[in-house]
């Protein structure tokens, strides 16, 4: 089955690493709508909720609470998909030789690349928007980062490891 | 849905990682089909009864 472009993304952003057939497919569409579903329950209430509390609160407090629980959300929803791509086993890499593992070692390590761009570009707006790009961002920063590859060390030994 | 997949698959000696790859497939899905435990699409149900030269009748009703 030829993958478009945004079939590529969608295999990217939920790790999926086998081909994306009929099956996958209609896992993560069932998923998906569920997801879909709950954000769009989430927005509005959470909408409601700031339109309600900016004539209470501050409104930078609000803006500031609507942020995070935004970011709580993105998390909760990328941790159910997560869940289930693990759950079906769509993460792992399928090879027989030494040849196609290292072909899979080589997909790998480009899309954690894409990850950890991805990573260092939400750290970095968060600094901006928190007015705090210094000393202490840096070592956030060190921190965050260290977190993360050891978090992708772990999971490549876990996908690659030698029978 | 129960189904011949697997013995008419063995019987023409053919590996699930390669009968996956022609149908287009991943070797996961097709194990599934084989148990029993995911029903494919009709399209995909045409392909395997091509791929095992048999007849869709033969391979998922009998």
């Amino acid at each position: 089955m030829k993958e478009t472009f945004f079939i590529k993304v969608v295999k990217w952003y939920y790790g999926i690493n086998r081909p994306f057939d009929e099956y996958s497919e209609k896992v993560v569409n069932e998923a998906g709508n569920k997801v879909a579903v709950g954000l769009i329950a989430f927005l509005l209430l959470s909408s409601c909720l700031s339109m309600i509390l900016i004539n209470v609160l501050n409104s930078y407090n609000v803006l500031t609470g609507l942020i995070f629980m935004d970011l709580i959300a993105i998390v909760v929803a990328s941790g159910y998909m997560g869940r289930l791509i693990k759950k079906h086993g769509f993460d792992y890499y399928e090879y027989d030789s030494k040849d196609e593992r290292n072909a899979c070692i080589k997909n790998y390590i480009f899309s954690n690349m894409l990850t950890l761009i991805f990573m260092w570009v939400l750290l970095y707006t968060s600094a901006l928007w928190s007015n705090n790009v210094g000393g202490f961002f840096f070592f956030y920063f060190v921190v965050c980062n260290v977190g993360i590859i050891i978090g992708m060390y772990a999971d490549y030994r876990r996908k690659f490891k030698k029978a | 849905m129960e189904n011949r997949v697997k013995e008419i698959r063995t019987k023409l000696n053919i590996q699930q990682k390669d009968l996956a790859q022609l149908v287009g497939i991943s070797r996961q899905t097709l194990s599934l089909i084989e148990k029993g435990e995911y029903n494919p699409s009709l399209k995909l149900c045409v392909s395997l009864a091509e791929e095992l030269q048999t007849d869709l009748n033969t391979l998922f009703w009998h």
